[in-house]
């Protein structure tokens, strides 16, 4: 009952670790929680019915009533009969399921909290754990627990498009084989009587070895499950989707980040990988009767937390529904003066853009959409077209838009929105204080009055001549102290000069955030332009009321191919002598599209964003060969270290015998009888260093050696059974009978040279012995190893002598039972 | 390795087609994720089984059965002693020995770990409540790994035997009327050739009560001679056991054959000690000679069974065959008339025959005119016997030996005396 009581406790416990994946489903951990309540409670329902001795086919229902109400505390829809589910329950229930699939259809993961979801996440947890416990605990079949596990497993694997997480699926994996081998070990323990080796008999508490070996596979079978897949190229796709190569998947590194659809990347560390590249990739073509057509756009940023800029969760209707008519061409309340725009038409053939997310211009117009299918959602407020599920792959498309030309003059005419609009309250905060920040606003909008001259101030004040240059070698990042670093030191590349310029114009209390999209591209023939990786651009966005967005590109127009500026945020660096050409390694020529390898240079990224994209980047390039030689020169300073070692030792014994001999040495006497007391001492330590020498040759070459036997009978046996030649085994008994001596004699002797009989008996140690013992014992000499092996045991076993008192001191220390036995004996003398 | 595939449970092999299943779904749907699962599914059980068979373990194993002769009830102890031989530490051993049902159920042990070239003991006690010889293994040794995905069995070939021999109650001394009635190795004959007294004497030995000096030999050779009291004439007992499954009723240990036997055990032991040359007769035609340390005797008791074709001609005749005098105890079962006087037969002068009839039919419910014409056949054959001069000992179910034992010595008491003179009675009419 107690084997199976634990049992039940770990089926729960492994369940809740197979949940583990579907956090990458969520931005918060409110469904973990939920779960573990769950789950708590279907364990602690099955634990009763087991206690109560129900029947079998009664514990599993039992665990689904708990369950039920469970779930019903947890979303409760207000018509409960304390707490016991009604019919309105049920109805909640299927409102919250049909919640949910709303919620699938328009959200795009990660999402955050939504009670259907979480309604759905936590029921279907719930019932994987009693699937588990009924598999697991009454029929004991651990291993078809795997299928509603992995069942689990797919959730998140068929929704994300990316990899779920390696620490996810182990934490997952682990729990599985916990369980299989807790059963197991449950079975070996119910066989029969256990005993060790020695004959003792065994407690049921005691762990068993079979553990520790479980252990060790587990560990090798999950290394190998996360390495093997990493390592096996070509499979990010499928067959099913094996048509067209995708972009930025040819590394074959298994790492999906750049293909990754833009509505939950990371859009900075996309645009980094793609930049990377070294190719030219043609993503795009463009066909657009507009003369000018302004920045092709995909993404926004526009949550700002203490780890910087990041999109947030798209939401919105099919494309079907039609799409909202931009802000300035209604004709609205606000009394805003009339925008000129012009309407254009324009139609995208995605390349190799493989995506989540479709190209469109800021301001597409009602209705116009063609030839996409309802799988494409509008975000009205980022203008993102964004889906779930299909690829950008291959597409082609058509819509109408409006290109606005705002004046200055038009948009100062804009008010400031009110405090309580959403945009205006969501979106001007920053996480923190950044220095300089405050300095800059002072400075740059000293004197202004409307947002329009705020924000060109500030745009205006990433200029060339306030020392701002278009830099590769800078760290990336858009947190608060990356932006810091970038007003600082004034270096970055288009990322950056969006981020900041996005952050000021936050700090100085207007709506902005970052736009990600296409510069210009090349002109091909007239109106048809080739957008590639080259042209992946970040910029920013400022809101005024009744114009809507308006974009500001900050990043230096030298730096970026098909960079183009505008009446309201002209090129700031052509009204003052440019100094942008005197950087030549890091600005290339803007002027050269075709120019890939230069121009390529100029645009590259080194860094990605926060989310380490910058493995990919080109400083990594550069620096791993130092990190492989550095490696290779730890590995060999670690395989030279026994040797080394034992050189020294050597040493250490040589230079101890000269430097005494050196005292007591009278020349031209072979044989020396030492006479003097104080020089005795002396000798003894270097006969005896000279003897320690040479057991250490013998059990370097492998000579056995036998401790009880004494000096005299160890040299003659070595020189006998090993056939040394006439000299050297002359020189060993010589040595056997001044360690004799040494040890034993009133005035130890000593003939003069241990040293070099030492040397001598080694020489011919090893040309008695094979090649290999001879290489073992210059590589990886035997006494060095064993004499480490003694003191690491020793050590070892010192600490765990000392951890092990220390854990009894303070088990009798704090022990509760030794607590409820004492008061249990006060209570008792109480009542006598 | 490719053992220890072939090893690989049901379980192990689910886990490699589930990998195959994974691997085939990753490939379709370009999921490295379910890549994962597949390449960890498939590790699992690959791991295992190299795990399993790499320990290629020399083991020995030694058993030591501590009584390797138990009687029925008693419990014996069995010593296993395993030794690692080889490099390596054992891993997890499942030990089962096999044994026949009837001594028990299998001894199952764990064996958590054997240390390089260490052995280790370990002992289980069986306890046999049937006579037989048993087979005691052979020694099947499991190997598994932590996961229960792989498991090898092996077993070693050694058997060993346990004898379960019948119950040995200990019996009264009683002075028996055949005893010295058998001619041994002739010491008496070299006494009456030395010319000596009557008695023979040997030298005194420290110990010796000095009330058995025999001073007139001490004062002839010199030296304290003591008399010899021990006699050199042997006893001689001839044991006839009846296993016609005719004669017995009742089934399993409480049969009356099995209380046959026991008693032909009990008397064999109690008359072994007692310094008697055994024989054991049966109807099957066994004739055993059992000297002092000799279990031969009691080994064929532990096997005995009744026999479908025994006819008690062969055992008279065996006995007959060589006729050594001295006593004769036959246990015997149901007789018919016939077979009665053939026993008759067997008694002779100077032979003393003693029967223990077993009136089998106690060992039974029977109605009560079955029961008086079964009584009847019984008293017509005890009887028979009486009348030959066949001592008889009437052995109703529930007896017990040890109270029975007494009336062997006793002399020919009432019931002969009655039978006689019903005999006589029977002559005048």
């Amino acid at each position: 009952m107690n084997q199976r009581r634990h049992l039940t406790v770990i089926a729960a416990v492994t369940t809740l670790m197979a949940a583990a994946p579907l956090s990458t489903l969520y931005v918060e951990w409110t469904w973990a929680i939920d779960c573990l309540i769950a789950v708590s409670v279907v364990c602690g329902t099955a634990l009763g019915a087991r206690a109560l001795r129900a029947p079998t086919w009664a514990q599993p229902l039992a665990s689904l009533g708990a369950l039920l109400l469970i779930v019903t505390w947890l979303n409760p829809s207000g018509d409960e009969f304390i707490g016991i589910p009604t019919g309105a329950t049920f109805a909640h229930f299927g409102d919250l399921i049909a919640s949910s699939g709303q919620d699938m259809r328009n959200l795009a993961i990660p999402v955050y909290d939504r009670p259907g979801l979480l309604f759905l996440t936590t029921v279907g947890v719930g019932l994987c754990a009693i699937v588990v416990d009924f598999v697991a605990v009454v029929l004991r079949r651990p291993a078809l627990a795997g299928l509603p596990m992995l069942a689990i497993y797919a959730v998140p694997v068929a929704i994300d498009a990316g990899s779920v997480s390696v620490i996810s699926f182990i934490i997952a994996a682990a729990g599985y084989m916990w369980l299989l081998v807790t059963d197991n070990i449950d079975r070996v323990r119910l066989f029969g009587r256990r005993f060790s080796g020695e004959g003792r008999g065994i407690d049921m508490w005691e762990p068993s070895p079979l553990a520790a070996v479980g252990r060790r596979i587990a560990v090798i079978g999950v290394l190998l499950a996360i390495i093997v897949p990493v390592a096996t190229p070509g499979l990010s796709r499928g067959l099913f989707g094996q048509l067209g190569q995708g972009l930025g998947n040819g590394d074959g590194s298994g790492n999906c980040r750049n293909c990754v659809g833009g509505t939950r990347v990371d859009l900075f560390a996309n645009l980094a990988g793609n930049l990377n590249d070294d190719k030219e990739q043609v993503l795009a073509h463009i066909t657009t009767n507009d003369p000018n057509p302004p920045y092709l756009r995909f993404g926004v940023a526009d949550t700002l937390t203490r780890k910087g800029f990041a999109s947030g969760q798209p939401a919105g209707l099919p494309v079907s529904q039609g799409l909202p008519n931009p802000p300035f061409s209604d004709a609205d309340d606000t009394g805003a003066r009339p925008v000129v725009f012009a309407h254009h038409d324009a139609s995208v053939s995605i390349g190799l853009l493989d995506m989540r997310v479709l190209p469109i211009f800021l301001a597409p117009t009602s209705g116009s959409l063609q030839s996409i299918g309802d799988v494409w959602r509008f975000d009205p407020g980022t203008a993102v077209l964004f889906s779930t599920e299909a690829s950008t792959q291959g597409l082609s498309y058509k819509f109408g838009f409006d290109h606005p030309d705002f004046t200055p003059d038009l948009l100062r005419t804009a008010q400031r929105l009110p405090a309580t609009n959403p945009i205006q309250a969501g979106l001007t905060k920053v996480p923190t204080d950044v220095k300089l920040v405050d300095t800059i606003i002072a400075q740059q909008t000293r004197d202004t009055t409307n947002e329009y001259d705020t924000v060109r101030g500030l745009y205006d004040y990433f200029a060339a001549k306030n020392g701002f240059v278009y830099s590769l070698s800078t760290k990336a990042g858009t947190s608060g102290s990356d932006i810091g670093n970038f007003l600082t030191n004034k270096r970055g590349y288009c990322v950056q000069y969006a981020a900041a310029l996005a952050w000021l114009v936050r700090a100085a209390n207007y709506p902005a955030r970052v736009a990600f999209g296409f510069t210009q591209g090349k002109l091909d023939s007239p109106g048809v332009y080739t957008l590639s990786n080259r042209n992946l651009h970040a910029w920013t966005e400022v809101y005024f009321q009744g114009f809507g967005w308006v974009p500001f590109d900050a990043t230096p127009s030298a730096g970026i191919q098909g960079s183009i500026r505008t009446g309201w945020a002209p090129n700031v660096d052509l009204l003052t002598p440019t100094r942008s050409g005197s950087d030549g390694t890091d600005v290339g020529p803007s002027a050269n599209p075709s120019g890939s390898g230069a121009s390529g240079l100029g645009h590259r990224l080194d860094q990605g964003e926060d989310t380490g994209a910058g493995a990919l980047g080109g400083n990594s390039t550069t620096t791993w060969p130092w990190w492989v030689l550095g490696g290779f020169l730890i590995l060999l300073a670690l395989a030279a270290a026994p040797s080394v070692a034992r050189v020294l030792i050597r040493i250490r014994r040589a230079t101890t015998e000269k430097r005494i001999s050196s005292d007591t040495a009278e020349p031209g006497e072979p044989w020396v009888v030492v006479d003097d007391e104080s020089s005795i001492a002396t000798t003894r330590q270097r006969v005896h260093a000279a003897w320690d020498e040479f057991i250490d040759t013998l059990i370097d070459y492998r000579v056995p050696i036998d401790p009880a036997q004494t000096p005299r009978t160890m040299t003659d046996r070595v020189a006998r059974s090993l056939y040394l030649p006439e000299e050297a085994s002359a020189g060993i008994r010589s040595l056997g009978i001044s360690e004799e001596r040494a040890r034993y004699a009133k005035r130890p002797g000593t003939s003069e040279s241990t040293h070099e009989i030492v040397q001598t008996v080694r020489r011919a140690l090893a040309a008695r012995v094979s090649t290999r013992t001879r290489l073992r014992a210059m590589l990886l000499p035997p006494s060095v190893t064993a004499r480490w092996g003694t003191n690491a045991m020793a050590t070892i076993t010192r600490i765990v002598a000392r951890s092990q008192s220390t854990r009894d001191t303070v088990s009798r220390t704090v022990s509760i039972r030794r607590w409820f036995t004492a008061s249990g004996r006060a209570a008792a003398a109480r009542t006598r | 390795m490719r053992e220890a595939l072939r090893g690989l449970t049901g379980r192990g092999r689910c886990f490699l087609y589930g990998a195959a299943a994974a691997a085939v779904c990753a490939l379709l749907f370009g999921e490295k994720d379910f890549l994962r699962v597949g390449v960890l599914i498939a590790t699992l059980p690959l791991l295992a089984a190299w795990n399993v068979g790499r320990s290629r373990y020399r083991l020995a194993c030694s058993r030591v059965l501590e009584p390797n002769r138990v009687q029925v009830g008693m419990t014996a102890r069995v010593l296993l002693r395993l030794e690692n031989l080889s490099g390596f530490t054992t891993g997890t051993l499942l030990l089962e020995d096999r044994l026949p049902y009837s001594l028990g159920s299998r001894p199952r042990l764990v064996l958590e770990r054997l240390t390089r070239r260490h052995a280790s003991s370990v002992a289980y006690t069986v306890r046999a409540d049937v006579r037989g010889r048993f087979e005691v293994g052979p020694l099947v040794v499991r190997l598994t790994d932590p996961f229960g995905l792989c498991e090898l069995t092996r077993s070693f070939p050694s058997i060993d035997h346990l004898v379960v021999i019948p119950q040995v109650v200990p019996l009264p001394m009683v002075r028996l009327a055949g005893e010295y009635a058998g001619a041994g190795d002739s010491y008496a004959r070299s006494v009456a050739v030395h010319g000596d007294d009557d008695a023979a004497t040997r030298e005194y030995r420290y110990g010796d009560d000095l009330r058995r000096v025999h001073w007139r030999s001490t004062a002839r050779t010199g030296e304290l001679m003591v008399r010899r009291e021990e006699q050199p004439w042997e006893s001689r007992a001839t044991i006839v056991l009846d296993t016609r499954a005719w004669a017995h009723r009742g089934e399993g240990p409480t049969a009356s054959f099995e209380w046959a036997v026991s008693a032909v055990a009990s008397i064999a032991e109690h008359l072994r000690h007692a310094g008697y040359k055994l024989r054991l007769v049966t109807d099957t035609g066994t004739d055993l000679d059992a000297g002092g340390g000799d279990t031969a005797l009691i080994d064929h008791l532990a096997e005995v069974q009744l026999s479908q074709h025994g006819d008690l001609t062969i055992a008279t005749d065996q006995v007959r065959h060589r006729a050594d005098g001295g006593l004769v105890i036959a246990v015997l079962g149901l007789l018919d008339t016939a077979e009665a006087e053939l026993l008759a037969s067997l008694r002779r002068n100077g032979t003393t025959c003693v029967a223990f009839l077993i009136n089998s039919t106690t060992w039974l419910n029977l109605a009560t005119a079955a029961r008086e014409e079964a009584d009847n056949a019984y008293t017509a054959a005890g009887l028979g016997l009486l009348r030959s001069g066949w001592r008889i000992i009437d052995v109703p179910h529930g007896s017990k030996l040890s109270t029975l034992w007494p009336q062997v010595g006793r002399g020919q008491g009432f019931t002969w005396r009655a039978a006689m003179a019903e005999t006589v009675a029977g002559g005048v009419r």
